[in-house]
C-alpha cells in the first residue's frame, strides 16, 4: 500500500472527489486510519433515518382522517385560551375536558359544596353566535329537566356564565357503549338485557313527550366500569341535543333538514320527513344498536354518509341469522321488527319493544315471531272473508268466474244425471281459474310490496291460502313475497362466500334458467336482465327486483327454498322463498 | 426521502415553526401529515384496529398540540429537552383523558400494554426519532441539490442502504476510494446543514 497522504491532500480529495488522484483514492479505500480522518469527529447520526420505510398501504391512515385531524388540531390551537381550562361556573371546580362533540364540549368538574363529580357541558364557542344552536342547546335542558330515570343521565342545573351557556349533569364514569362494543358481538342475552334497559329509559322519555332522535352507542354512557361482564353494565341515555317535544309546534325552518348520525337514522329521518318522526324513530335506533350488539356489524353502513342514507332508505338489513349463524330466532325477529322501513310495522312504542325483550329474556314467545304464521293467516281469513275483498277488476272478474264454476260444480255433484267426465272437466276448469286468480293476486301483491303498501300485499297473499277442498297452487314466489313482508328476503353475497351458505353450485357453468325440484316453477333471465318466475303452464307470476350488475346465471337451491343469481361481477344475490 | 413537505425552503423544522408561531396553519397541517402518520403507523404495529388507531392518533396529536401551546419552547433552552417534555406530557394526558365518559378506557390486552411505562417511553423515543428524521431529511434535500448525482448515490448506497464499498463501486462504476470519499463529503455537508437548521446547535 502507498504511504498515507497528508491531511491536506485528503481534504483536497474530499472537496472534489472527481478530481482526486487514483493513488489517493486507492489508498483511502484500504486505509482505515485515513478514512477516520476523512469522516472527521465521530458522530452518532443514524443515516438509516433517510431510508424510505416500506409501509403496507393498509397501514396508512386514511386521507379523510388526516384532514379531519388537521381541522381538529387547528381548532385546538386557535381556541381561546380561556376555554382550555373550561368554563367558570360558580360552585364548581373544572378538572379536565372529557369529550368534544358536534355541539359542545364536556368537562369533568367537582361540585365544591357536595364534593361529588359532575359533567359540565358548554356550547362550542364557535356556535355561540348562532341563535338556532343556542335554542337547541337549551332544548336539551328542557328535555332532561322533567325526567328522573336510572337509565337517563340526570340534569342538575342549566344556565349561562359570562355569556357561555352550560348544563351541569350527572357524571358517568364508565365510558360509552361504543367502546364496550369494540371487542366484538355480545352474547344475545347480554345484548337483550342492555337494549331492554335502554328501551325502558326511552319509554320514560317518550312518556314525557320527548323523542330523542339521536340514539347511538356514542350517546349511551355506562355507569359500571368496563372489564365487568356485559350483563352487569347499566346504560344511561345521554345527549338530548337533538331531542324534540312531540307536541311542539316548532318545525325546522328548512324542510328536508337532516340531523343525527346516518348509521342510526331511521328511514323517515334519512328522507328528512320531519312529520313522520315519532316514537318509532327511536325504536329503529334501538334496533340498530341491538343489531350491532348481536352481530358486531352495523346493519347499514356505506362508504360515505350519502351511501349510508341510501341504504337506510331502501335496502333491507342482512338477516341476522346469516351475519351470525346460530343466533336465537326470537331475538333476531325482535331486532328485524325494529328495522322495518315503515314506522307502523315496527314496535309502535319503546315499551312494546321492552315487553318483547322481557319475553325473550324470560324464554317466552315474542310477538315479533308468532309460533305459526300460517295459523295466523288462517285466523286473518276467518276475520276477513276473502270474497268480500276487492283489489282490482282482474281479481273481481276471476272471482266471479270462480263462483260460477263453483255453482255449476255443486249442481253437477247433486244431479246424478251429469257424467263423471263433466265433473272432472269442471274441476279442471276451476283449478285453472284458481291459478289465473293466483297469478293476478301475486302480481297485485308484488306491486303492493314494491310500492310499500305492505298491508295490501299481505291481504293479496292471504287470499291465496287455499280454502277447504281447493288445491294449494302456491309456489316459491308466494313464500318469497311473504318473506318480503317480514323483512328483506334477500342476501347479497360474494361468489367466494357461497360455499359457506350452501350455494356452491352457483359457481358451476352459469344457468340461463332454473327449475324447482318439483318442476312447478321456472325462473329465467329476461331480455331486460331481470329474473322472471313462471309456473308450469307458462304464466309469468313474478318479476324479481333488479339487482346491481348483469345477471349471468341463476339457480334454485336443492330444497327449492332459495333462488341464487350470479352477476357478472361475481356477486351472488340470494332470494329467500323459504316457508316460515 | 418520504413525505418531505413542500416548504423545503423554510429554514427550520415543523416543530420549531409551530413552537415559535402557533398560528402557522400550514405548519400545523404538515405537522399532522408527518407526526399523525407516524403515530398511526406505530399504532398499527401494536395491532390496533383502524378505529382504535385513529382514536389514539387523534388523542395524542391534539394533546401534543395543546402541550406545545401551553409549554412554549425557549430558543435558548435545549430543544431536545423541550421535545421530550411535551411528548411525555402529551402521552400522560392522553391516557388520563381516556378515563372519562365519552371516551371510555378500552378493554383489550393491547390497551393495557399501551398504558405501560415501556409504551410511553417508546412513544417519546418515536417522537424524537421522527424529529431527527425530519431534520435530517430537510438537510439532505439541501445537500443533494448541491452535489453531483453519483456523489449523492455513493453516499446513499453506503450510508443509508448499508452496501459495501465494493458493491457500491461496482454498481456505480466508480473507484472504491472515490465512493468512500463521496460518502464522507456528503455526510459532512449534511452535518453542517443540520447544525444550521437547528438553532439550538445540532440534534443534541
Amino acid at each position: 500500500m502507498t504511504p498515507c497522504p497528508s491531511p491536506e491532500a485528503i481534504a483536497e480529495a474530499m472537496a472534489d472527489p472527481d478530481a482526486a488522484s487514483a493513488d489517493i483514492l486507492e489508498h483511502l479505500a484500504g486505509c482505515p486510519r485515513c478514512r477516520s480522518l476523512l469522516d472527521g469527529p465521530e458522530t452518532h447520526l443514524n443515516w438509516t433515518l433517510l431510508a424510505s420505510p416500506e409501509v403496507d398501504q393498509q397501514d396508512q391512515p386514511k386521507a379523510w382522517f388526516l384532514n379531519r385531524l388537521k381541522t381538529a388540531v387547528r381548532y385546538t390551537v386557535t381556541a381561546p385560551p380561556g376555554l382550555e381550562n373550561g368554563p367558570s361556573v360558580a360552585g364548581y371546580e373544572v378538572e379536565t375536558e372529557i369529550a368534544r362533540g358536534g355541539m359542545g364540549v364536556v368537562y369533568r368538574a367537582r361540585d365544591i359544596a357536595l364534593g361529588r363529580l359532575v359533567a359540565i357541558k358548554v356550547l362550542r364557542s364557535d356556535l355561540l353566535t348562532n341563535p338556532k344552536q343556542h335554542t337547541r342547546f337549551f332544548g336539551e335542558a328542557k328535555a332532561l329537566a322533567s325526567l328522573q330515570h336510572p337509565n337517563v343521565v340526570q340534569l342538575f342545573q342549566a344556565g349561562e356564565a359570562a355569556g357561555q351557556p352550560y348544563l351541569v349533569m350527572e357524571y358517568v364514569a364508565g365510558g360509552t357503549l361504543r367502546h364496550a362494543m369494540r371487542s366484538g358481538p355480545w352474547e344475545p342475552m347480554a345484548a337483550a338485557q342492555l337494549v331492554r334497559s335502554l328501551a325502558e329509559a326511552v319509554a320514560a322519555v317518550h312518556q314525557i313527550g320527548v323523542i330523542h332522535r339521536d340514539l347511538k352507542p356514542g350517546n349511551v354512557l355506562l355507569s359500571n366500569a368496563l372489564r365487568t361482564p356485559h350483563s352487569a353494565l347499566q346504560p344511561k341515555v345521554a345527549d338530548f341535543g337533538l331531542a324534540r317535544f312531540l307536541d311542539s309546534a316548532e318545525r325546522p325552518t328548512q324542510t328536508g333538514e337532516v340531523f343525527g348520525t346516518p348509521e342510526f337514522m331511521a328511514p323517515e329521518q334519512a328522507r328528512g320527513d320531519q312529520h313522520a318522526i315519532g316514537p318509532e324513530t327511536d325504536v329503529w335506533a334501538l334496533g340498530v344498536i341491538l343489531y350491532e350488539l348481536l352481530s358486531g356489524r352495523a346493519p347499514f353502513s356505506g362508504e360515505t354518509s350519502y351511501d349510508t342514507l341510501e341504504l337506510v332508505k331502501l335496502t333491507p338489513a342482512l338477516p341476522l341469522e346469516l351475519v351470525r349463524p346460530g343466533i336465537p330466532p326470537d331475538i333476531a325477529a325482535v331486532c328485524m321488527k325494529c328495522l322495518q322501513k315503515l314506522p307502523y310495522r315496527r314496535y309502535r312504542t319503546a315499551a312494546a319493544l321492552r315487553d318483547d325483550l322481557d319475553s325473550f329474556l324470560a324464554g317466552r314467545p315474542v310477538s315479533a315471531l308468532p309460533r305459526s304464521w300460517i295459523g295466523r293467516l288462517t285466523l286473518a281469513i276467518q276475520r276477513h272473508p276473502w270474497v268480500a275483498v276487492q283489489w282490482s277488476s282482474v281479481a273481481v272478474v276471476l272471482l266471479g268466474l270462480l263462483s260460477v264454476i263453483g255453482w255449476q260444480w255443486s249442481r253437477a255433484h247433486s244431479a246424478s244425471t251429469r257424467s263423471t267426465a263433466e265433473v272432472a272437466k269442471l274441476r279442471e276448469q276451476r283449478e285453472s281459474t284458481l291459478r289465473e286468480l293466483y297469478a293476478a293476486r301475486i302480481t297485485l301483491a308484488a306491486r303492493a310490496v314494491s310500492e310499500n303498501r305492505l298491508a295490501d300485499a299481505e291481504q293479496s297473499l292471504t287470499a291465496c291460502v287455499p280454502v277447504a277442498g281447493d288445491p294449494d297452487v302456491r309456489g316459491w314466489e308466494w313464500y318469497y313475497l311473504s318473506n318480503r313482508l317480514r323483512g328483506p328476503a334477500r342476501i347479497d353475497l360474494k361468489l367466494a362466500d357461497t360455499d359457506r351458505h350452501g350455494f356452491d353450485d352457483v359457481k358451476l357453468v352459469p344457468n340461463k334458467e332454473t327449475f324447482t325440484a318439483d318442476q312447478s316453477r321456472r325462473v329465467v333471465i329476461d331480455p331486460a336482465g331481470r329474473l322472471a318466475v313462471y309456473d308450469h303452464e307458462g304464466r309469468m307470476l313474478l318479476q324479481l327486483p333488479a339487482v346491481p350488475g348483469r345477471i349471468i346465471g341463476v339457480r334454485f337451491s336443492k330444497d327449492g327454498r332459495w333462488l341464487a343469481a350470479r352477476t357478472e361481477e361475481d356477486a351472488v344475490i340470494v332470494f329467500d322463498g323459504a316457508p316460515q | 426521502m418520504s413525505q418531505l413537505d413542500d416548504e423545503i425552503s423554510t429554514s427550520t423544522t415543523l416543530l420549531r415553526r409551530v413552537a415559535a408561531d402557533p398560528t402557522d396553519d400550514a405548519a400545523w397541517d404538515s405537522f399532522v401529515d408527518r407526526y399523525g402518520r407516524m403515530v398511526f403507523l406505530w399504532c398499527r404495529r401494536w395491532n390496533l384496529q383502524d378505529a382504535d388507531a385513529e382514536d389514539v392518533t387523534q388523542g395524542v396529536l391534539l394533546q401534543l398540540a395543546r402541550q406545545m401551546r401551553g409549554f412554549r419552547y425557549d430558543p435558548d433552552g435545549r430543544f431536545r429537552a423541550w421535545l421530550r417534555t411535551i411528548a411525555y406530557r402529551a402521552w400522560v394526558r392522553f391516557l388520563e383523558s381516556r378515563n372519562r365518559p365519552g371516551v371510555g378506557t378500552g378493554d383489550t390486552a393491547v390497551w393495557r400494554l399501551l398504558e405501560s411505562a415501556p409504551a410511553r417511553d417508546e412513544f417519546v423515543r418515536r417522537i424524537e426519532e421522527e424529529a431527527d428524521r425530519e431534520l435530517m431529511e430537510r438537510a439532505a434535500v439541501r445537500v443533494r441539490a448541491r452535489v453531483m448525482p453519483h456523489t449523492w448515490e455513493a453516499f446513499r448506497l453506503l450510508a443509508v442502504e448499508g452496501l459495501s464499498g465494493k458493491e457500491v463501486a461496482e454498481q456505480l462504476g466508480m473507484n472504491v476510494g472515490a465512493a468512500i470519499v463521496a460518502r464522507s463529503k456528503v455526510a459532512r455537508m449534511i452535518r453542517e446543514e443540520i447544525a444550521k437548521l437547528s438553532s439550538a446547535g445540532g440534534v443534541e
